[in-house]
């Protein structure tokens, strides 16, 4: 039997998760819930991270927009994803949720846009309108 | 100069500010932001990586995310938010405030304002505030500076990086370089265990097999036009043994060294501040020793997630609508006060009567610790048993009222 220390990530309580592995059989302790023992488990058959990343925007000021996968994706497949994110541009406007890349490597796992820009001066806000009724 | 009205003025667009004013407007306060960046969002907008919002929107978001839907909340809303504007100036006037506000639309007016939300967030410290020594070369950057230029600007620091200190914001940027193709050399943490959170040691160091140099410090950055490296070496007993210092070659010194309440204008306008969370001092109310101002979130004393910053800027703005109703109950008549194996503990003051929520930072590492809180005359008037204490995260209680006007906060590893 062997047995494999990992910190669960997937809160800020970090519960120190203690992983049994007999030969097929995986038993999780130190979880304070479900979350836990089902990430202790996918530790060993099948590790998985949200991937988030930045993809510059074609404009003629800098600038980047946030993505991100849309599920936890295979540890194996991440190099390639950032590769390719981080050697695209994409153009505007992107609204939050829009698809930057459909079924990722068939894993059915799309990234998706995790911010928002309309234009590359920001998305436009309410600004302040001071009237000239109010000088003193 | 133009004046202009509100019942409350929110200063700062981050999370604090944000949340603040959408619960300020829900409860019909003429409410204004006043932001300095041209967006809100604040440290939000670059900190993309998930990991926010499981306590407050109880589902997991990236940083730009939860801004947006705190943005979202205020669309709906009659909040006016001023970007590019900041305030330079808090005065009182005749039971209000007169904030000068210089603006790039608006050139310089005057808000005036019944209450004030302080919601300014904080600072990096860096270099110069820990005396590193070395070459003054090209190549050293804040780590939160280094965030920003790689999220939202999409600029590489450099090739090869050593990261000092182990906050959050070094070991989210240590997978961050990691992910942009940029080689972590290591990451070195004066203190004997890390400075940030478990979850982020493991997502970002050990799936990354970047090695944690604990107890070690930077004994010298090397470099002419730019930095070639570090010398590193082991703390023996509070002083770096320079017989085993070590090179590490390195184009790119990042520096995640803590962060410091942004308090400037809070100082100048004579509010009280607490010299261990260099934030205001408040009551139980959030307000500051100037009634009718209010302060919150990263600007009041560090938080480690935003979801909390949120909940804080909450009862701050919950305090702002009921003094401007006039249904604030400002009878905060006693003190709590941090002793052995406390930092510190938010607010100092409270409600005998009522009892208050606490904030705490303990100045230990333990599996286990015992929370006593005592009052005055000794008696135990609260205890608590807490796991995985650690100073990077942040401690929560409640006091029941208590018959006293003083509580003393004490923590002890068991």
């Amino acid at each position: 039997m062997k047995k494999i220390e990992k910190i669960c990530i997937n809160c800020p309580a970090g519960c120190h998760l203690e992983i049994a592995v007999d030969d097929n059989k995986i038993s999780v302790s130190g979880n304070r819930c479900p979350k836990g023992k089902s990430y202790g488990e996918s530790e060993i058959t099948d590790p998985r991270r949200t991937v988030t990343a930045a993809v510059l925007v074609k404009s003629d000021k800098r600038c980047c927009i946030p993505v991100k996968s849309s599920a936890p994706l295979p540890v194996k497949l991440i190099p390639a994803l950032l590769k390719k994110l981080y050697s695209m541009t994409v153009g505007l406007p992107i609204r939050h949720g829009d698809v930057i890349i459909k079924n990722f490597s068939g894993t059915a796992i799309d990234i998706i846009a995790a911010g928002e820009m309309l234009n590359s001066d920001f998305p436009s806000e309410k600004n302040l309108q001071l009237s000239e009724t109010e000088l003193i | 100069m133009k004046r202009i009205e509100f019942d409350t003025a929110v200063i700062g667009g981050g999370a604090a500010g944000l949340s603040a004013a959408a619960k300020c407007a829900e409860n019909d306060l003429k409410t204004v932001i006043i932001e300095r960046e041209n967006r809100t969002g604040g440290v939000l907008n670059q900190c993309i990586h998930s990991g926010f919002g499981v306590h407050y929107f109880q589902t997991e978001l990236t940083g730009p995310e939860y801004a947006l839907r705190l943005a979202d909340k205020l669309k709906s809303s009659d909040v006016e938010i001023m970007l590019g504007a900041s305030v330079t100036a808090i005065a009182e006037n005749n039971g209000k405030y007169d904030l000068t506000v210089y603006s790039k639309t608006h050139g310089v007016f005057i808000i005036t304002t019944r209450t004030v939300i302080l919601a300014m967030g904080c600072r990096e410290r860096c270099r110069g505030n820990i005396g590193i020594p070395g070459e003054r070369c090209a190549g050293v950057f804040n780590a939160g500076f280094a965030q920003q230029l790689i999220n939202t600007e999409g600029y590489l620091p450099g090739s090869k990086a050593v990261i000092v200190g182990s906050g959050d914001i070094g070991l989210i940027m240590a997978r961050r370089l990691t992910w942009s193709g940029v080689k972590v050399e290591c990451v070195v943490e004066i203190m004997p265990y890390p400075a940030g959170l478990s979850r982020n040691i493991a997502q970002c160091l050990e799936d990354f097999s970047i090695p944690l140099h604990l107890a070690h410090t930077v004994t010298e950055i090397c470099g002419r036009e730019r930095v070639e490296g570090v010398k590193i070496a082991p703390l023996v007993n509070g002083e770096p043994d320079l017989q085993q210092e070590k090179f590490i070659a390195c184009d790119t010194v990042l520096f995640s060294v803590g962060l410091v309440p942004e308090n400037e204008i809070a100082r100048l306008c004579g509010i009280e501040l607490d010299p261990v969370t260099k934030g205001a001092k408040v009551d139980g109310n959030l307000m500051t020793s100037k009634a009718g101002i209010f302060a919150c979130g990263n600007v009041l004393h560090v938080h480690d997630l935003v979801d909390f910053v949120s909940q804080e800027a909450e009862r701050a703005a919950v305090s702002a609508v009921r003094l401007c109703k006039g249904t604030l109950n400002a009878a905060d008549d006693a003190n709590i006060c941090a002793a052995e194996g406390v930092r510190y503990v938010v607010p100092q003051k409270f409600s005998s009567a009522c009892g208050g929520k606490f904030f705490m930072r303990s100045t230990f590492v333990a599996d286990t610790a015992q929370l006593t809180v005592k009052n005055i005359n000794g008696e135990v008037i609260f205890s608590k048993k807490l796991h995985y204490v650690k100073p990077a995260e942040m401690l929560t209680f409640e006091l029941p009222p208590i018959n006293s006007i003083g509580a003393i906060a004490t923590l002890e590893k068991l």
